[in-house]
């Protein structure tokens, strides 16, 4: 009851980036017929959430996994996407990899590197001089405010 | 002065390749041209959650039905094409996507929650 009615609404830019990647170029798509389909896309989550939890229930699980989305987008008669769903699972689990790999890469060099710890106070110095000096310089471009700078300097 | 701004935009510029920062963000945005969901996985999970019979989503049933989904709207969009251009024009429009709801038996659910 405390939610929200945008709670059910997903980004308006990126349902039309969507629709317009999906279509030929040249392809408008009214107002109307994008909300319709917003709302579409709406009904759909909840409907495969919802189918999906039955398989969890069935398996006595209380975790919604992949097998469950899987077997849900099959009953709902949907196995056009069932390729697509497996390459994105299996990019999603690389990029878990991965991430997990780099965190144990970056725990071991942090160990090797404790001695440079006061490295990084430098840069941040160096930063703060780049940037006022950026801003000294995009000053200068525009000319009427390029004898002001000669004043105050 | 001009001497002395050249000379500071020399610095600046030699110093900006070294910061990590600005190196860290480069290499972010090369090597991730595309992310794997275009749809915003927080919202797609607060919607997951709204289902009072779902105890706990992991990470890959969020994204694999925010992947669903924009393969859904990717579908839904398709149909309704061949219907708008049956009916001759380039855009679509609503009664594109009810005909579309209507022919498609894996779009029945959708029958009446448009309207």
């Amino acid at each position: 009851m405390a939610e929200k009615i945008e709670d059910l609404n997903l980004p308006n830019a990126v349902i039309t980036r969507i629709i317009k990647d999906a279509l030929p170029e040249g392809v408008n798509v009214s107002k109307e017929a994008r909300s319709a389909i917003s709302r579409a896309a709406s009904v759909f989550v909840l409907y495969a959430t919802s189918c999906a939890n039955n398989f969890a229930l069935k398996g006595k699980r209380k975790t919604l996994n992949g097998t469950d989305v899987i077997a849900a987008v099959q009953e709902m008669e949907f196995e056009q996407f069932l390729d697509q769903l497996k390459d994105s699972w299996e990019a999603f689990k690389k990029e878990q990899k991965d991430k997990k790999d780099a965190a144990e890469k970056r725990k071991k060099t942090k160990e090797g590197e404790k001695a440079e710890g006061s490295s990084t106070g430098q840069p941040s110095q160096d930063e703060v001089n780049t940037s006022t000096e950026a801003a000294g310089n995009t000053d200068s471009m525009e000319q009427g405010e390029d004898k002001d700078d000669d004043q105050e300097m | 002065m001009a001497g002395a701004e050249n000379g500071e935009i020399v610095d600046s510029a030699a110093d900006r390749p070294e910061t990590p920062n600005s190196e860290s963000q480069l290499s972010g945005d090369g090597d991730k041209p595309e992310r794997l969901s275009k749809l915003p996985l927080t919202r797609i999970k607060a919607m997951m959650k709204l289902d009072p019979d779902v105890t706990l989503a992991s990470q890959e049933s969020v994204l694999l039905i925010s992947k669903a989904t924009e393969l859904f709207i990717e579908a839904l969009a398709k149909e309704a094409y061949v219907h708008a251009r049956q009916g001759k024009r380039k855009t679509l429009q609503k009664k594109d996507i009810d005909n579309s709801i209507e022919e498609l038996d894996s779009f029945a659910f959708l029958e009446g929650t448009l309207d």
